[in-house]
């Protein structure tokens, strides 16, 4: 698996700042829980690293290579760097084989054979080996988000990506989601996830970075930021979510 | 067909002069206290707006036939000279559909690329420096092209049918009268032409409404798996658009189709060109031929519009647009037979409604 480390990043929408200077480094295999209130630019940061957001100032590097190099094809960098969203974002009108299998055969340029079989690989993985033909809208938002994370796994990436994945399912199915996401860290998975479970964070996560206001304010291990917060704000916002 | 639902009495209930509850005979049915309720909680006994649409279309149709019937036999015209005149409809019907349906396709095609240059604006990049070359140079024919697209489509829905024809129709005239092929003369290609431009630019307005509905977060969901443009827009953005815009394109070949009625005033013999000069002017007969003529349109446009709501339920993929009622194709057709329509109490079987539900009483 592979190290991303981001530099110096900025990123405004008009004369909003979102983005004022991050520095982040997530080591290979480990899980970084990045937590924050709501419109601190956490989602931002995660999309400029896969490049759905080009960010207007700074670094992101992927192992030795600069993504933000405008010679580095951004289909490549999506390739490399899976994500999963909080809204899924399946393809409504392919069935959960089809999903799976589409950017094999279309981005990666895999015979049908090769990316059938890997679909039902990744798909049986998360469990839904029974749900190959169904389409989306058929499904849970649970399964729907197992689905999504097949879908990534299936790119091969060298790091994923997880935007809130839970905060759109209900209380059993984020159990289940966040099964397969604990598996995929002990497998040794580079994983950034943007959460509020505070219980996988706990778990499961390496590091845990406090987002606010486009800036980390801090950083530690779980244990560091959940109890022992250095900062006001930090203590304050987890007072909050832990209650 | 309208609202569907009860926006009648905001009156408080229990409504005058009958009682809250009807007392049902027997036991084990508890009263249920009706005035506890906010107004407008409780389904009246019938609903006329929540009666299913076949059974309006099917009224509709009733009254359609029965008033042709009743103005026959007061004399207004001759049902017999219908019956007898219309097999002659048939041959200005098909130059009409040609027109109609040649002019729809070829315009598909134009629509298309149009539709997409206007669903997707240029705009100013604050990144661009960050990205290729190409990229960063793109406004230099992406403005001019979305221009001209606008500017077309301003053009087509601003000005009459009537007159967008003659400017073609003159300008062919004047250029190339001797312009022929297909056994078309040259009056017969500028409505072709005329009908093709215009039908282009609506059809252009329906497309870039397809694209432009389509989900965000379906286009991010393929950007996140390493797809490129091109394969997003052909493997996602297109399939769900051609499902979207089924409807509004069939609206557009209809619209056409009356449309074309207007290629008569340059002398193309189609529909109603026979139904004004054959039958109103030659056979004296006025009010037989637009009878006639009205039901020409009725017949192809009722059919096909009940025909493409019936293709659309049946390829529809469950979460992709609006679902429609579940009718069977009879229903659909003829307003009769075939399922009955689900009422309103029964779209969600799953929850069983509660013993005492008072809309049940």
């Amino acid at each position: 698996m592979s190290t991303i480390r981001v530099r110096g990043l900025k990123k405004s929408f008009g004369n909003l700042e979102v983005l004022r200077g991050v520095d982040l480094d997530i080591g290979s295999g480990q899980v970084l829980c990045i937590v924050g209130p709501s419109g601190s630019g956490k989602s931002t940061l995660l999309r400029c690293i896969n490049l759905l957001v080009m960010p207007d100032e700074g670094e992101i590097y992927l192992d030795s290579v600069a993504l933000t190099n405008p010679h580095i094809r951004p289909e490549w960098v999506r390739q490399q760097i899976g994500m999963v969203f909080q809204s899924f974002n399946l393809f409504t009108h392919l069935n959960v084989k089809r999903n799976v299998m589409l950017a094999l055969r279309h981005a990666k340029k895999v015979s049908r054979a090769v990316a059938e079989k890997t679909a039902v690989y990744q798909l049986t993985r998360v469990g839904l080996a029974d749900k190959l033909d169904a389409f989306p809208a058929q499904l849970s938002g649970g399964q729907q988000q197992r689905v999504a994370i097949a879908r990534a796994l299936a790119m091969d990436p060298k790091a994923m990506l997880f935007d809130e994945p839970t905060s759109a399912l209900d209380p059993e199915s984020i159990h289940e989601v966040l099964a397969v996401m604990g598996r995929l860290a002990e497998e040794g998975m580079t994983m950034a996830v943007v959460t509020h479970e505070m219980g996988f964070a706990k778990e499961v996560a390496d590091r845990v970075v406090f987002f606010d206001a486009g800036k980390i304010l801090e950083e530690g291990s779980p244990a560091e930021i959940f109890d022992r917060a250095g900062h006001e704000r930090t203590q304050s916002f987890m007072k909050k979510i832990l209650r | 067909m309208g609202d569907e639902r009860d926006s009648g009495s905001t009156g408080a209930l229990p409504s005058a002069g009958s009682p809250p509850v009807p007392t049902v005979p027997g036991p084990a049915k508890a009263p249920v206290d009706l005035s506890a309720l906010t107004p407008g909680a409780v389904r009246k006994p019938f609903n006329w707006a929540a009666a299913s649409s076949p059974l309006y279309l099917g009224i509709g149709v009733a009254c359609a036939v029965g008033l042709f019937f009743l103005l026959g036999a007061l004399g207004e015209y001759s049902i017999p000279f219908i019956l007898q005149t219309l097999p002659q409809g048939i041959g200005p019907v098909e130059t009409s559909l040609e027109f109609t349906t040649f002019t729809f396709l070829l315009g598909f095609v134009g629509a298309l690329g149009l539709g997409l240059v206007r669903a997707y604006p240029p705009r100013r990049d604050p990144t661009a420096s960050r990205k290729r070359l190409r990229t960063r140079l793109s406004w230099l024919w992406r403005w001019p092209l979305y221009g001209f697209g606008s500017g077309y489509v301003a053009a087509v829905r601003g000005t009459p049918f009537l007159v967008q024809l003659y400017i073609v129709y003159y300008a062919l005239i004047f250029t190339a009268p001797h312009f022929s092929y297909f056994g078309w003369d040259a009056n017969y290609w500028a409505g072709f032409f005329a009908l093709l431009l215009n039908t282009t630019g609506y059809q252009a307005e329906a497309i870039r409404g397809g694209f432009q509905s389509v989900d965000a977060g379906q286009v991010e969901g393929a950007k996140a798996v390493g797809m490129g443009r091109l394969q997003i827009f052909a493997r996602i953005t297109v399939p769900q658009t051609l499902r979207l815009i089924t409807l509004p394109l069939t609206n557009e070949w209809i619209s056409n189709f009356k449309t074309a009625t207007i290629l008569s005033v340059i002398g193309v013999f189609e529909l109603f060109d026979w139904a004004h000069t054959n039958v109103a002017l030659y056979d004296a007969r006025p009010i037989e031929a637009f009878v006639m003529l009205a039901i020409f349109y009725l017949l192809v446009n009722v059919t096909l519009s009940r025909v493409m709501t019936y293709v659309e339920r049946v390829r529809r993929i469950p979460g992709l647009g609006t679902p429609v009622q579940e009718i069977g194709m009879s229903k659909r057709l003829l307003g009769v037979g075939g399922r009955p329509a689900p009422k309103m109490g029964d779209a969600a079987p799953d929850v069983a409604p509660p013993a005492d539900n008072p809309t049940q009483a």
